[in-house]
């Protein structure tokens, strides 16, 4: 029996469909079999952080309206990974077009036949993210150290609350060390006081991440990424939950401060 | 209650409520009592009556002692008051209600009692009864209305209010929106572990704190109108 994870945050923007798709690779990497989709109906971009946007032929609206005899119709695969699958968004409908019930039942079955979907969520409360919520067992939910992120993913983390399951834990995404130090960014405490739950990850804001996504290549792949090594840390604690979060060192300690004039981008 | 009488009773609006001494043993007094029911039948027979315990802590056996004897008497018991909880879990364990209640509190529900009697700090008791306290932290978008005074063990997050005619008291971070006294009442107060509030009204009177860290002032607070408008003291003296 696999899990059924939301990855979600309230705010657009955030990196939740780059979080999708590197936590999907990711977890490919490590020989897992994998289901990314993209429940942005409507303004599907899954697809193109992944670079399989040429190859898609069914997507997840078709397969709701039974176009397709089996959902495996309209999975695609993923170009370097033989267990990582993709079920697109479709670009020409709205968030209406599928209901609760319908990802409820799809969701069952992947959980047969996966061992982690993921699914990307759109942004907002209203129908696209009461879609994606619908069939999941977990959340994670991707935010950015900045007021209105924390705002909205608070209001969305009260939403999940009311259901009581979700485990709803936090990435703290495109996290800047030194502004942080100039006091110009929340810190991972300030967000920590808000919003009350475990940090699964942080990821720092990196320019290979721009590139990925025109690449079409998860970052998670290049070697030079910090972002993609921040996702091999939330990959490996997703799957064993005692793997330490990254560490980022916000206090003094002259071993930490000459560490960090070492290695000066490190976090 | 010390010098006791092992059983005294007092006719309130609740019904008699018996209340047996602490001291001695529960067996005595319970002898008492019976003695007491037995001399006043008429008064006994068909009212409800609860039992005070003050803080005894009352065993099993002593349990099935009262319900022998209430049921030989044929008295209904409404329910035990009790400070101690050994005694309430027990009672409640056996299908009996149990509520807390302080030393003395029949005798402070009597409808006997003398004015000079009414304890000190009854005239500074805030005038809603009801109080709802929640334990949990209120997210953005979240809202709290009520019509008495609202206590939140938990934080107020930036996004959620909360709406109450009483007064409010965050056992937490205040970030949210808090408006106490909201029928009008200016004597209404708001208080907070982490005072931080986006915005804080009482009654009519609206305060906004600045929202920069610096100003960040540490410890408990309370806020309440004074002079026409907001002030802020810190927590406890006076």
């Amino acid at each position: 029996m696999g899990k059924v994870y939301v990855v979600t945050s309230g705010k657009g923007g955030v990196g939740k469909t780059t979080a999708t798709a590197n936590i999907g690779a990711g977890l490919a990497q490590k020989g897992k079999k994998v289901c990314v989709i993209d429940a942005d109906i409507g303004l599907r971009n899954l697809d193109l952080i992944m670079g399989l946007e040429n190859r898609i032929v069914y997507n997840v609206v078709d397969v709701l309206e039974g176009k397709c005899r089996n959902y495996r119709q309209a999975l695609v695969k993923d170009k370097r990974s033989n267990n990582l699958f993709l079920l697109a968004a479709d670009q020409t409908r709205e968030k209406d077009a599928i209901k609760p019930d319908q990802m409820k039942r799809l969701c069952s079955t992947l959980r047969e036949d996966f061992d982690y979907t993921l699914i990307d969520c759109p942004a907002g409360i209203e129908q696209g993210f009461k879609n994606a919520i619908a069939g999941c067992d977990e959340a994670i939910i991707v935010t950015n150290p900045e007021v209105s992120a924390i705002r909205d993913a608070d209001r969305i983390i009260g939403l999940l609350e009311a259901e009581e399951k979700f485990n709803p834990r936090i990435v703290l995404n495109r996290y800047k060390k030194d502004m942080v130090k100039r006091n110009q960014m929340l810190s991972i405490k300030d967000v920590q006081d808000i919003l009350g739950l475990e940090i699964l990850g942080i990821v720092p804001e990196d320019e290979r991440i721009l590139k990925a996504s025109n690449k079409g290549e998860p970052a998670i792949f290049d070697r030079n990424s910090r972002a993609g090594l921040a996702y091999k840390r939330i990959v490996s604690r997703i799957v064993d939950p005692t793997y330490p979060a990254l560490n980022i060192s916000e206090e003094g300690g002259i071993f930490r401060r000459l560490k960090n004039f070492l290695s000066k981008d490190e976090v | 209650m010390s010098d006791k009488e092992p059983v005294s009773f007092n006719v309130t609006r609740l019904g008699i409520i018996v209340s047996i001494s602490e001291e001695g043993s529960f067996s005595d007094n319970l002898v008492a009592l019976k003695e007491k029911v037995l001399s006043n039948t008429k008064f006994f027979t068909g009212s409800p009556m609860s039992l005070d315990l003050g803080w005894r802590e009352i065993t099993s056996d002593d349990l099935v002692l009262l319900s022998g004897l209430l049921k030989e008497q044929r008295i209904q018991l409404q329910g035990i008051i009790s400070s101690s909880l050994v005694t309430r879990k027990l009672a409640e364990g056996r299908g009996i209600k149990a509520i807390i209640g302080r030393l003395g509190l029949s005798e402070h529900y009597s409808r006997k009692a003398k004015v000079e009697e009414i304890p000190e700090h009854e005239k500074h008791a805030v005038p809603q009864e009801d109080t709802l306290m929640l334990r949990k932290t209120l997210r953005a978008g979240q809202k709290v209305i009520y019509q008495g005074n609202v206590v939140i063990q938990g934080d107020v997050n930036p996004g959620s209010e909360i709406i109450a005619d009483g007064d409010i008291i965050v056992l937490g971070a205040l970030r949210g929106i808090a408006h106490a006294g909201a029928s009008g009442r200016e004597d209404a107060a708001v208080i907070a572990l982490v005072y931080e509030p986006m915005q804080l009204r009482i009654a009519h009177y609206i305060s906004i704190t600045g929202s920069s860290k610096p100003n960040r002032k540490k410890g408990a607070l309370t806020a309440r109108v004074e002079n026409g408008k907001i002030l802020l003291q810190p927590c406890g003296g006076s």
